[in-house]
């Protein structure tokens, strides 16, 4: 007999997912919708993606180990210490350019939904993949262009399995195509799925040890190949015109 | 206390990635040994290990689909090197679940560390740095206090019962098959005693008690003791205490000669 507070597999909610979809195409830069539409559509998903983690040694002494990246990440001295040419580095380099933190994106994340503070195995896992969004994008070679990120995540989705991932990273592919014909888009994210597929589980890998290695060898072992289709994609292309609101209705 | 010891020195084992196959042939050759002499506890870590089959990974995730196991299996805090201070014991004052804890361990010079090496000897993967493993762990160092928290005894029956309880709120193929067994073996005896109802309550009772594997075992060894039976909903076990002592420690054909 159960008292305490159940945790039943979160319903997967289409409405709130559509009307994260409407406000990131008015603004791509809206980061909280993405946590918004993921988190409508995950369903078991995160905990499905946790149990495979436990069927492999590493992914189950990282569970165990349950180490918070996000206070690594973000501490300037840690991140310093990498030598050019590491993970670490590139890292670095990738956040510094972009000013972007591992707490910015937890703040995003947070304000979808608290749940992901929980302290709860699953919950840890979410961050986790949270937290090390932009080393992948260093690893797999992705800009934060709108096309990079569509592409990370097509990556991502292969790696997680979240279906909410996956609405995200086709339906802005879609999106990219529809306002500019021409660019492989949906070809580039379908890409990014393959590349993340034939990758290993890079959420099982321990990423403090992983910044010390050099970035070349990393993708190596990781089974990380180059992204040739999204690199074809001219720059200017990448970045497409969805930030500029389209009227659904006529206002008058 | 450090509360994550270095476990870095122990090989994650096949059977916690993948459902290990089940041993039914080992597990009765374990349980014959074990009638010869009950007090060979490997032997039980034997049954359940050849038996267990995809249970422990189930069960880890029954507890993560409440709130507070899943805060439990986030804090995974190893417990054996708290009940095995003494001094930390210690300070748990009359009435409280601590101090019947080590007042049970004291009279039968028990130790979390002793069973642990006797789990060793069948497997040592439980040691081992993996969510899974924590549990297994979890499972073996609170069972003496499983033991004063149902009030169970460790006679024969009383052990036997507290298998059937633990089946009631763990469900394991080993720890059935190990009370089944008993309950024929007690029967063998010719006893006019109900041993194999005291184990069928014993399996009751713990399915309707709280969920014992999702506590905070430090904050309970701290509360008094009946009121943490009445809160965790544990019954008396009456059919058990029905049975007089002398006879809850006659097992098998051999003794009852």
């Amino acid at each position: 007999m159960l008292t305490a507070e159940n945790i039943s597999p979160p319903k997967v909610k289409l409405g709130r997912a559509v009307r994260g979809f409407i406000r990131l195409r008015r603004n791509k830069e809206d980061t909280r919708q993405v946590f918004e539409i993921v988190n409508a559509l995950a369903g078991g998903s995160s905990f499905r993606a946790y149990d495979r983690m436990l069927q492999s040694v590493e992914g189950g002494r990282q569970a165990y180990d349950r180490a918070e990246l996000a206070p690594y990440f973000d501490d300037p001295d840690w991140l310093a210490r990498f030598p050019a040419g590491t993970v670490g580095a590139a890292y670095r380099e990738f956040r510094e350019r972009r000013s972007l933190t591992a707490d910015g994106l937890a703040q995003e994340a947070h304000k979808a939904s608290d749940r992901v503070d929980d302290m709860h195995p699953v919950a840890w896992y979410a961050r986790r993949v949270r937290d090390v969004h932009d080393v992948w994008h260093t690893l797999a070679g992705y800009g934060t262009d709108a096309l990079g990120e569509s592409c990370v995540l097509g990556f991502t989705f292969a790696q997680t399995r979240n279906p909410g991932i996956a609405a995200i990273a086709f339906g802005s592919a879609f999106e990219f195509s529809h306002r500019n014909p021409g660019p492989p888009y949906l070809r580039a994210v379908i890409e990014g799925w393959r590349l993340g597929r034939a990758a290993s589980p890079l959420i099982c890998e321990d990423y403090l040890a992983l910044m010390a290695e050099p970035l070349a060898s990393a993708r190596k072992r990781l089974g990380l190949r180059t992204p040739r289709i999204y690199l074809s994609v001219p720059f200017d292309a990448r970045e497409t015109r969805i930030a500029q609101p389209r009227r659904l209705w006529n206002a008058n | 206390m450090n509360q994550i010891p270095d476990r870095s020195q122990f090989a994650i084992d096949d059977s916690l990635l993948t459902p290990p196959k089940l041993q039914p042939l080992r597990a009765i050759r374990a349980f014959a040994k074990l009638v010869e002499d009950k007090e060979d506890t490997r032997q039980v870590f034997e049954i359940i290990q050849a038996l267990t089959g995809d249970s422990l990974r189930k069960n880890y995730y029954r507890m993560l689909r409440t709130a507070k196991g899943g805060a439990q299996a986030y804090s995974h805090i190893e417990l054996a090197p708290y009940f095995d201070d003494e001094s930390w014991l210690a300070q748990f004052g009359e009435g409280t679940v601590g101090a019947a804890y080590r007042a049970f361990r004291n009279e039968r010079d028990l130790t979390v560390e002793g069973l642990a090496m006797e789990a060793a000897k069948v497997n040592d993967g439980v040691e081992a740095p993996h969510p899974i493993a924590w549990l297994a762990r979890r499972l073996r160092d609170t069972h003496d206090l499983w033991h004063t928290l149902t009030g169970y005894g460790t006679d024969a029956l009383g052990e036997a019962s507290l298998l059937g309880f633990t089946y009631g709120q763990v469900p394991n193929g080993g720890v059935a098959f190990i009370a089944a067994g008993a309950a024929r073996e007690f029967r063998k005896t010719g006893q006019p005693y109900p041993y194999a109802r005291s184990i069928w309550e014993g399996y009751r009772h713990g399915k309707q008690a709280e969920r014992l594997l999702d506590e905070d075992y430090l904050k309970l060894l701290g509360e008094p003791l009946e009121s943490a039976r009445r809160r965790l909903n544990l019954q008396r076990p009456t059919t058990y205490h029905s049975i007089p002592a002398e006879y809850r420690n006659r097992f098998g054909a051999a003794q009852a000669a």
